[in-house]
């Protein structure tokens, strides 16, 4: 198994922009009903959005035995109001695939190792626009059955670990680098499928009074995910709050990029 | 416009969610009124947020099915008994899934989807925990267990590989995290060495 490498600085500053994006406080520039265009996701016109493709990725199983296949498949994938000219899939272990049909843009693939391996898929429609968007496969040893582990964040006490396997009752604090505010634990999120993952390697993130922090070995050491202070567009009262006036109360893994966390904050009061 | 939101729910871990797709954040709240609302955005963020669904009540949290971006379930307490909706269709129609007081001492507590079977919620409130389940026919019921501790349930998780497998974290008290091989049925409280503390979040693999 290689060893979990550390956060590279992109995907902390990818972190840092999803969070500074997300506020709280929603600022509306209408209030519509729903009903009128919740299906039409595809109109840029009412949703205001940019005609990026948007890239429909399905592979399964994941995680998957080793000497197994992985069916990947990409022909859900359209272009809003053009249409999907060009596709490509990276599979993380050097092998990679393309095409111009994204109907042909399906199949099946084998990973030589265990491991985790970020698979990249890009999706450009006529006009040159493209998405990339990133999937994590973790491709695991099924000669044993998976550990049973659990993790909980409390009210005061930190992080608290405890790996099942073989009937263990004793819990572990994983509180290296959590303090005071910081061991409010208000959420965690980790990725899915390390049950079959050494503990050392597991990767999850937390949302505390005190901040958002990230760990790659199972909560042994954490470190905290720097917020950049938000906008006074975003928290809308004067002066603006600061990231030291905030609560992060909710953070979760982006389903498009397996290396972006959504935060959100609340400034109470506001 | 600029409106003010509350959270809305205490229960911090399920107050936003992604949909399978990543198209849409799904986020409830409190206006200012105190009623809850369920926003959507884009997930690109390059949009703001528009209401979904405007409800009476005075709480409301959020989970996104994991295979479809069609399936979302909300729960709380939405006024006149409704407890449990969920949205097949990305949030164009919310259902009611559970509006009998009968069951529902309080607001919920937590809850979650699956794993592996975005039409199952597992919800609890109070001294409950409930399990949505579909016939065949489309029939929604529910699976009641009663929590044995005596605690608030605050946290809840299933293991993937074993959807019966499930754990609960709990308000307070002595027993603090309680594991069942058998969806829910019977509770082991595995507690051990832990402090006797609220447990916000609990993920389990």
């Amino acid at each position: 198994m290689p060893a979990t490498p550390p956060i590279p600085q992109s995907i902390v500053n990818k972190i840092k922009a999803r969070s500074q994006s997300v506020r709280w406080t929603v600022t509306l520039k209408e209030v519509r009903t729903f009903s009128a265009y919740c299906c039409n996701i595809d109109s840029d016109a009412i949703m205001g959005v940019a005609k990026q493709p948007v890239p429909i990725v399905s592979i399964s199983p994941n995680p998957v035995c080793l000497g197994e296949s992985i069916d990947w498949d990409l022909t859900d994938s359209y272009a809003p109001g053009s249409t999907v000219s060009a596709w490509s899939i990276d599979f993380g272990d050097s092998s990679n695939d393309s095409g111009a049909n994204i109907a042909t843009a399906f199949g099946s693939h084998t990973y030589a190792a265990i491991g985790s391996y970020t698979v990249t898929v890009v999706i450009e429609e006529g006009t040159g626009r493209t998405t990339t968007m990133t999937r994590e496969v973790n491709v695991v040893d099924c000669s044993e059955p998976p550990a049973s582990f659990l993790y909980i964040g409390t009210d005061g006490e930190g992080v608290w670990f405890l790996n099942r396997k073989d009937g263990d009752t004793n819990w572990q604090q994983c509180n290296t680098g959590l303090t005071d505010d910081a061991l409010y634990v208000n959420s965690m999120v980790m990725k899915p499928g390390q049950g079959h993952i050494n503990s050392s390697q597991h990767r999850m993130c937390i949302a505390t009074r005190a901040g958002v922090f990230f760990t790659s070995n199972g909560g042994r050491s954490w470190e905290q995910i720097e917020l950049p202070d938000p906008s006074n567009a975003e928290f809308a009262d004067s002066p603006a709050a600061t990231v030291d006036e905030l609560d992060f109360i909710r953070v979760f893994y982006d389903n498009l990029d397996a290396n972006s966390v959504y935060v959100v904050a609340y400034k109470a009061g506001s | 416009m600029t409106i003010d939101y509350r959270p809305g729910s205490w229960s911090y871990h399920h107050i936003a969610d992604q949909d399978a797709d990543g198209v849409f954040l799904y986020i409830t709240a409190l206006t200012s009124g105190g009623n809850p609302v369920v926003l959507m955005m884009p997930a690109t963020l390059d949009s703001d947020a528009f209401v979904s669904l405007n409800a009476s009540g005075d709480q409301a949290m959020v989970r996104c099915g994991d295979l479809s971006s069609y399936w979302t379930w909300i729960a709380g307490d939405f006024g006149s008994n409704i407890k449990v909706m969920y949205s097949n269709d990305a949030g164009s129609y919310w259902y009611t899934a559970l509006d009998d007081a009968a069951y529902w001492y309080s607001d919920c507590e937590a809850m979650m989807i699956g794993p592996g079977n975005d039409e199952r919620v597992t919800v609890s409130n109070q001294y409950l925990i409930h399990v949505s389940n579909f016939l065949g026919d489309g029939t929604l019921y529910w699976l009641d267990r009663n929590i044995v501790s005596g605690y608030f349930v605050t946290a809840l998780d299933r293991i993937d590989v074993n959807p019966d497998v499930g754990f609960q974290g709990f308000y307070s008290g002595s027993d603090v995290v309680d594991a069942s091989e058998n969806d829910y049925r019977q509770q082991i409280d595995i507690s051990d060495s832990l402090p006797s503390v609220r447990v916000n979040c609990l993920v389990a693999l």
